[in-house]
């Protein structure tokens, strides 16, 4: 562990000081949002780089980081870092943001990754990569494990140095400080002050839907940050490459990001931004990054947006008019208010923009549009992505998770109405309160099941016991037809690696030198097998999931 | 301002469209349009549009904000306490 978090703090102490290095000399002063970002494109491109190379471990990630770090220092680069002057900043938004980022790093020590999806897709793909220190390794069985996977880079590096996954929320956390110093950005394009700024960019950190998804290892969240930074690189008047870099790092996150382009190329006709020239250089691999899982699909199964477009699949493929006008009438009808299910990072039937966001948002920006011309543009292109998104997406529960980048905006326009209007601050405040207790506890990880993680030491913390996953072994075959909880069976520390088996027939095989067998749900032919298997003394029922191999 | 000026003619439009939007919603799901955002937000667009008073548009502006809020904090709320439970 020790060896772990010294080459965890030279790999983040280079990345940071590169950032910062590159930032400056694309942007006057550098900026918080350009350097977080470029932080995470560095991140992501070291992951690919050394995953690609098969040296997605702690020693040469290590070794690197204080490599690059010494260089920068020969640099004099660190003599550049601006003096943090806390005084300079607001005083209530800075005890306020302090207060979160506690509350958010208490969350990650506490919980343990628990949503199904990320169970099932996401997450093997991580504890893969860090097991076998490459990027070519199994996926798993879920179908919709060949989605892209820039935002489990991030979560990668979070995992590689310590061998565990108690820290890998710090990847959606900071996509949430992303999310929030976008909409700070996007806040100061339209004229509002220092301190309103920075209530624009805690009403962003508490909107409950990104907030969840940062706690819970989901990457929707992180495509609304990505998004929203781009439109605030446009409006900002940032070098076109480092928009466009920003973009391809979200398409490279989830194809949704690609769906909001309409609008973000409306902010960005038009506008004269810095000089090019030195963002030029971090647009190449931002490229690759976003490119990245798409050419790998068109490689691995002739599509590059697979397994959208698939027989039988969930996922739209296709532009629909149709779909637009139908979940747009949920959204309107159902889903804003997020009444109709409890908040969690799924958004079940949800927007989840929480109250600062869609109450006093939405009103500021009818109100602003009135009275500030700088508000048309973006509100129309805001409202253009979100349109083409909905167009591009099913009408299932789900799809206000897609929709996340939009409260970026309405928190600028919720600060500018606290700011505006005589009275309005108190019910922001009100609001506040509303979304900071809604983001205290998803539904799906309730006080009982904080507390059954807090009471476990933060080596073995995990959601096992709530999926029904314990199993012995070290050794195991996980079989399953598509989904479950295969994640959990690798350990938070990665100490056991799985056999994945989709094809009922290699079951028998599969299972001589494993110890275990695990399923997940299982279609009528591989349930067949396994009751075979049962029925000829190989197989002992430990519960309705897991199997004893018998000798 | 004469009802030939510009903006005479651009703010009875939009004061026009928004309230067709709050008819439109109202049609749509008669029983829940006290909740229909849309709807509420479209009211207040054409209470703006109309270019009342500084006073009167503070009133209209914090008045939706604070229906929208009570109305958000009050159905959210239960859900919320019971999480803690």
């Amino acid at each position: 562990v020790i060896g772990g978090l010294l080459a965890m703090g030279a790999a983040n102490a280079a990345v940071t000081l590169g950032a910062w290095s590159l930032a400056r000399r694309m942007v006057p002063g550098g900026g918080l949002l350009e350097t977080l970002f470029l932080r995470l494109l560095l991140i992501s491109m070291s992951v690919l780089a050394f995953g690609a190379a098969g040296l997605l471990s702690p020693l040469p990630l290590g070794i690197a980081g204080i490599l690059a770090l010494a260089f920068l220092i020969r640099c004099g680069e660190h003599r550049t870092l601006p003096r943090l002057d806390l005084r300079s900043l607001p005083r209530g938004p800075l005890l306020l943001a302090g207060a979160l980022l506690l509350r958010l790093a208490l969350q990650a020590w506490f919980f343990a990754p628990y949503t199904t999806d990320v169970l099932s897709y996401h997450l093997p793909k991580v504890a893969e990569w860090v097991r076998s220190g490459s990027l070519f390794a199994p996926r798993g069985i879920d179908d919709h494990a060949a989605l892209p996977a820039g935002f489990e880079r991030v979560e990668a590096w979070w995992t590689v140095f310590l061998h565990h996954d108690v820290l890998i929320e710090f990847a959606g956390i900071e996509f949430l400080v992303l999310a929030a110093l976008a909409g700070r950005s996007i806040a100061r394009s339209l004229g509002l002050g220092e301190r309103d700024s920075w209530i624009a960019a805690l009403v962003v950190a508490l909107v409950p839907g990104l907030h969840h998804q940062a706690t819970a290892c989901m990457n929707d969240g992180a495509v609304a940050a990505l998004v929203g930074a781009t439109a605030a690189f446009l409006m900002a008047g940032r070098p076109w490459p480092l928009a466009l870099a920003a973009f391809a790092l979200g398409v490279g996150v989830k194809p949704t990001a690609a769906f909001a382009a309409p609008g973000l190329l409306w902010l960005a006709w038009r506008r004269t931004g810095t000089s090019t020239r030195p963002a030029l250089g971090v647009l190449l691999p931002a490229l690759v990054l976003g490119a990245w899982d798409y050419v790998r699909n068109a490689i691995e199964f002739g599509s590059p947006l697979h397994p959208a477009g698939t027989p039988g699949g969930a996922l739209q493929s296709s532009v629909s008019l149709m779909s637009l006008v139908r979940n747009a009438g949920l959204l309107f009808r159902d889903r804003l208010l997020d009444d109709a299910a409890p908040l969690g990072p799924h958004l079940d039937h949800l927007a989840g923009w929480g109250a600062p966001a869609l109450a006093l948002g939405w009103v500021g920006l009818v109100a602003a549009l009135f009275e500030d011309r700088r508000w048309r543009r973006p509100a129309a292109a805001f409202t253009l992505s979100a349109a083409t998104v909905l167009a591009c997406v099913s009408g299932d529960a789900w799809f206000g998770r897609f929709l996340l980048f939009v409260p970026v905006l309405l928190a600028a326009s919720a600060a500018r109405l606290a700011s505006t209007v005589p009275g309005a601050r108190p019910l922001l405040i009100l609001a506040l309160i509303s979304a900071a207790a809604g983001t205290f506890l998803p539904y799906d990880l309730p006080r009982s099941g904080v507390e059954a993680l807090a009471s476990q030491s933060w080596r073995e913390r995990t959601t096992v016991p709530r999926f029904g996953a314990e199993l012995p072994g070290e050794r195991p075959v996980y079989l399953a037809q598509n989904r479950g909880p295969a994640y959990l069976l690798y350990r938070p520390d990665f100490s056991r690696g799985l056999v994945y088996v989709q094809d009922p027939r290699e079951l028998a095989g599969a299972l001589r030198g494993a110890d275990a067998l695990f399923t997940g749900p299982l279609s009528a032919e591989q349930q067949q097998e396994v009751e075979r298997l049962v029925r000829s003394g190989v197989l002992q029922p430990l519960s309705e999931k897991a199997y004893r191999i018998l000798p | 301002v004469t009802s030939t000026e510009p903006a005479f003619r651009r703010r009875t439009w939009t004061a026009a469209a928004a309230l067709a939007v709050v008819a439109w919603r109202i049609a749509l799901e008669p029983r829940s349009a006290w909740r229909d955002v849309p709807a509420l937000l479209a009211v207040l667009g054409s209470v703006l549009a109309l270019d009342p008073s500084a006073s009167r548009r503070r009133l209209a502006v914090l008045s939706g904000a604070a229906y929208l809020v009570g109305l958000y904090v009050a159905r959210q709320s239960p859900r919320i306490l019971e999480l803690f439970r």
